[in-house]
């Protein structure tokens, strides 16, 4: 993949800290679009606890399979969709105001074991796709 | 919100920019790491706070609601590198750890965002 196009492209960009930045401005910005689409089409109330249990499961399944994909074998492309997107699209916050606002300790144990084991899953699929299982 | 506010250019580049910024943070205060992921656990309760005190200060503006909360704190908080640490706790045969620093994740967190919910919503600036 390095001796692509677009891998060439990509490394243009050497800085650590701007692939951090461009990353989790992204996903930052695809969370909140993902929040605010599910608000319209489903309305605040399961919207809210919908797109959080969405982006924070399928980003941690997302930063396992960053981790051992060959796909973000790279430094730089770690460093953008692990360090920056994933990072950047789940949320810790979000959880903490839920638990407050919603005070629903069950719900939030789910999100964790599921995130937990998605994060898992994730590693096991890129380990897969590396052919290191 | 309307669609108008879901899709405002200035909130997605606020939400852009702030969410860059708190990533960095959190990406700079994560190398801090020992026992557990301290860094992460710290980013995820000042975030937390942030998110609380933000979201009853700018009650009112859904701009400014956007930028600090969803971008800011969302950005400096994680979820995912939560699952990472304790996956690679457990890997590494120290489950009470993980479970341990799951909980104390939670409960942190959202004492955090309770203190500053309160302080938002009693100060008088």
């Amino acid at each position: 993949m390095s001796t692509s196009k677009a891998g060439q492209g990509a490394s243009l960009i050497k800085n650590e800290w701007l692939l951090i930045f461009l990353g989790g401005g992204l996903g930052s910005v695809s969370r909140y679009l993902l929040g605010g689409g599910l608000e319209l089409t489903l309305g605040s109330a399961l919207a809210g606890t919908l797109s959080l249990f969405l982006v924070n499961v399928a980003g941690a399944f997302f930063l396992g399979l960053v981790s051992f994909h060959p796909r973000f074998a790279s430094d730089d492309r770690k460093t953008f969709w692990g360090s920056g997107f994933a990072g950047g699209f789940t949320t810790m916050s979000g959880v903490a105001l839920f638990l407050y606002q919603q005070a629903t300790l069950p719900l939030t144990a789910v999100m964790f074991a599921l995130g937990f084991l998605a994060f898992a899953a994730g590693v096991r699929t890129g380990k897969a796709k590396a052919g290191l299982e | 919100m309307s669609i108008a506010e879901v899709f405002n250019p200035m909130i997605l580049l606020g939400v852009f920019l702030a969410g860059g910024l708190g990533s960095m943070l959190r990406v700079g205060i994560s190398k801090f790491s020992g026992y557990w992921p301290w860094g992460i656990l710290i980013g995820n309760v000042v975030a937390s706070f942030f998110a609380g005190w933000a979201v009853t200060s700018f009650a009112e503006d859904v701009t400014w609601v956007a930028i600090l909360v969803v971008g800011l704190a969302g950005g400096l908080s994680t979820f995912s590198s939560w699952a990472a640490g304790a996956v690679q706790l457990v890997a590494k045969d120290r489950p009470l750890a993980a479970t341990l620093y799951t909980v104390v994740t939670v409960i942190f967190s959202s004492t955090a965002a309770w203190v500053g919910l309160l302080l938002g919503s009693t100060l008088i600036y």
